[in-house]
């Protein structure tokens, strides 16, 4: 394999881990994931992001060959799933941790990744034994191994389940929403955890409905909206491709008109092109009395804007530059053009 | 948080698709049977319902040893026909119910996928559960028809009762033996089966239960249309899976205890069937109801999406 390929790295020729070519899923009518392209390569933290119910627990199903695509293929390290000879061996490779983690109750802890690395072949050595307590250790449950798992807490269940992912030393870790349901405290272990694996080269998927989230953890990201890939990108790419600003304004009518004159200069003006005009609610005044136009360009463009404004007998009161979060990227990707509602705008962010 | 440096290459696997890892699946499941509560209270059961006449025979005898009075009844025989009877009416339903549970709750607990999703195959998995399951299956029934040998041949010693020295008796409980756990195996199968097309612990049961209703209420209406029928309803009475099975037993029963054959052969069967069903065709039915349902368990597991 190749070892020299950093992890938070360049596009040299990085080795792609998994592939998804084309892949759609339907259930009945509904198009669970539609046509999903998507490669993650070695080294990366890959986050699979999208509100809930858009796919990506079918996608990951798929990826682990519990689910069987309608159309398209997953490949894992180069091979194939849907190939007519397919071996189920490489699933050995991925460790994954689907939905809630999945134990028998009455068992200890120690005694399910036992199991567990029955499932994987590994008989009860010590070798093995010595693995599990690796992974025990790691995420923190060493102390409660011997306890039955119907003892624990739902977060202390999500960390045995990511152990249970380690145990195989796999070259691919996925997690479907690791941190669902858990207090911040637990939210910030998981987190700790991933970084930490993360840090031993180990290419991680991991998928999330958090925006935040994915953004703090995650090196590449795919965005996922109703089955559909919106997006697929380094993160630090996608913030920086799409920095925006704001422009206020101090009276309702200037908003109005600014608003108008907005759409009127993207459509006219070529270097605007692409360009979104976002929030314009006249009745959505600000704390100090002013009223916002936020704009998704390039926020070098803010004197020239500023310039073509001023032209038309609009002056801003105040222009603040921004830099997006991947919040407001998926929000901008997943909103109606240029009106957008507040409320919608909650619903949309899925927090 | 401790170092951990995780190794690129694991070296401890068995290599997934081989009978080592297949083997390690079987250790795995047979460990689970005895872990959980149905794999503690089915043998319970199965030893109550058993060990109750048993030991009130024995009890009788040697209050009142019959041998003494003249009325000689060989009380090796009678109990293994005890044995058999209790383990053929109600072993079937334990053990179909035992079979429901342990291979529902992997779905209901959703740990067949930590199963599917680590290198083994689904053919491995489901066979392994098969595999464990008639294991288990043979190992309780061992035990049980052993203990009733050693206490049986005890207790004819003590009461100077010199039937345990028969060979041909031996081979009487050897063969019922095998016809009961043709029988268990064969509901084994067929709970399987229910389980996996529903992945329902209560679907499964309900419909193993039921088809043991249904199978009587069938049978008393084919007998009762061969009048107009004739032969062929009979048959068709004759090869389902539960009476098809107590035909195979019957033989045995007859051979291990010739003078209650009038009582065993009616309180076995509630009916008795015609004789000219012999042996070999009887094995191969029962052996193609086995192909069946395991084989479409199979075909079920291997390409269905499990998704849930
Ligand atoms: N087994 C199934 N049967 C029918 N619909 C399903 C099934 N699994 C998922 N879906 C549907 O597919 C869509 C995607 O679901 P899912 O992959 O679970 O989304 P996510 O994990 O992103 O929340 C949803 O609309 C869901 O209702
Ligand atoms: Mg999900």
């Amino acid at each position: 394999m190749d070892k020299e390929i950093s992890a938070n790295g360049s596009q040299t020729a990085r080795e792609t881990v998994l592939e998804l070519r084309h892949l759609t899923r339907k259930f009945g009518q509904r198009i669970a994931v539609n046509e999903l392209d998507l490669q993650v390569y070695r080294g990366d933290v890959f986050g699979l992001l999208g509100p809930n119910g858009s796919g990506k627990t079918t996608t990951i199903r798929m990826i682990v060959n519990l689910v069987r695509p309608n159309v398209g293929e997953v490949l894992l390290f180069g091979q194939s799933l849907q190939q007519r000879h397919f071996s189920t061996s490489i699933l050995g490779r991925v460790g994954s941790l689907i939905e809630q983690p999945t134990f028998y109750p009455f068992l200890s802890g120690q005694d399910n990744l036992l199991g567990i690395a029955s499932f994987a072949g590994m008989s009860d050595t010590q070798v093995t034994r010595s693995r599990i307590d690796e992974s025990l250790e790691l995420v923190g449950l060493a102390d409660r191994r011997k306890d039955r798992v119907q003892t624990y807490s739902l977060g202390m269940k999500q960390r045995l389940g990511i152990a249970a992912a380690l145990l195989q030393r796999p070259d691919l870790v996925i997690l479907d929403e690791p941190t669902n349901g858990l207090d911040p405290a637990g939210v910030f272990h998981i987190r700790q955890i991933i970084q930490h694996i993360a840090r031993q080269g180990i290419t991680i998927v991991v998928s999330s409905h958090l925006l935040y989230e994915v953004e703090q953890m995650c090196s590449r990201v795919a965005i996922l909206e109703q089955g559909k890939l919106l997006v697929q990108d380094e993160v630090q790419n996608l913030l920086q491709k799409h920095r925006g600003m704001t422009v206020m304004f101090d009276d309702a009518s200037v908003l109005e008109k600014a608003f108008s004159a907005m759409r009127v200069f993207i459509t006219q003006q070529s270097w605007l092109q692409g360009c979104q005009v976002l929030h314009a609610d006249p009745n959505d005044k600000g704390p100090i009395g002013e009223y916002a136009l936020s704009i998704d360009c390039p926020s070098e463009y803010a004197s020239r804007l500023n310039r073509l404004l001023g032209e038309q007998g609009i002056y801003a009161a105040e222009i603040r530059r921004q830099k997006l979060t991947l919040e407001d990227f998926f929000l901008r990707l997943t909103a109606q053009p240029q009106h957008m509602q507040p409320d919608q705008k909650k619903e949309g962010a899925g927090v | 948080m401790k170092s951990f440096a995780i190794q690129q290459q694991a070296t401890v696997n068995a290599d997934a698709g081989s009978w080592a890892h297949f083997w390690l699946l079987v250790r795995w499941h047979l460990l689970l049977i005895q872990k959980r509560k149905t794999g503690k209270v089915i043998p319970g059961c199965l030893l109550g319902v058993v060990g109750m006449p048993v030991l009130i025979i024995i009890l009788a005898q040697l209050l009142n040893p019959v041998v003494r009075t003249g009325n000689h009844i060989a009380i090796l025989p009678l109990l293994m026909w005890f044995t058999n009877f209790a383990l053929f009416l109600f072993g079937s339903i334990l053990i179909a119910t035992m079979t429901c549970i342990l291979v529902g709750s992997e779905y209901s607990l959703g740990t067949f996928r930590q199963m599917l999703t680590r290198g083994a195959s689904r053919s491995q998995v489901l066979f392994s559960q098969v595999v464990a399951l008639t294991l288990y299956i043979l190992a309780l029934m061992t035990s049980i028809f052993l203990l009733v040998a050693v206490l049986g041949s005890l207790t004819s010693l003590y009461i100077h009762d010199y039937s345990y020295l028969s060979p041909v008796l031996w081979r009487n409980i050897g063969l019922s033996f095998v016809t009961v756990a043709v029988r268990l195996l064969l509901f084994a199968c067929l709970a399987f089966f229910l389980t996996t097309v529903s992945r329902s612990t209560v679907v499964g049961i309900a419909g193993a239960w039921g088809y043991l209703l249904l199978e009587s209420i069938v049978t008393t209406i084919l007998l009762g249309m061969s009048m107009q029928l004739g032969r062929p309803a009979i048959y068709l009475a004759a090869i389902l899976p539960g009476n098809i099975t107590t035909t195979l037993n019957q033989y045995v029963i007859l051979m291990l205890f010739p003078q209650g054959s009038g009582i065993s052969g009616t309180f076995l069967a509630g009916h008795s069937f015609d004789a000219s069903l012999n042996w070999p065709i009887v094995l191969l039915i029962i052996g193609a109801y086995v192909v069946f349902t395991i084989g479409c368990s199979y075909v079920l597991y291997t390409r269905r999406n499990l998704d849930i």
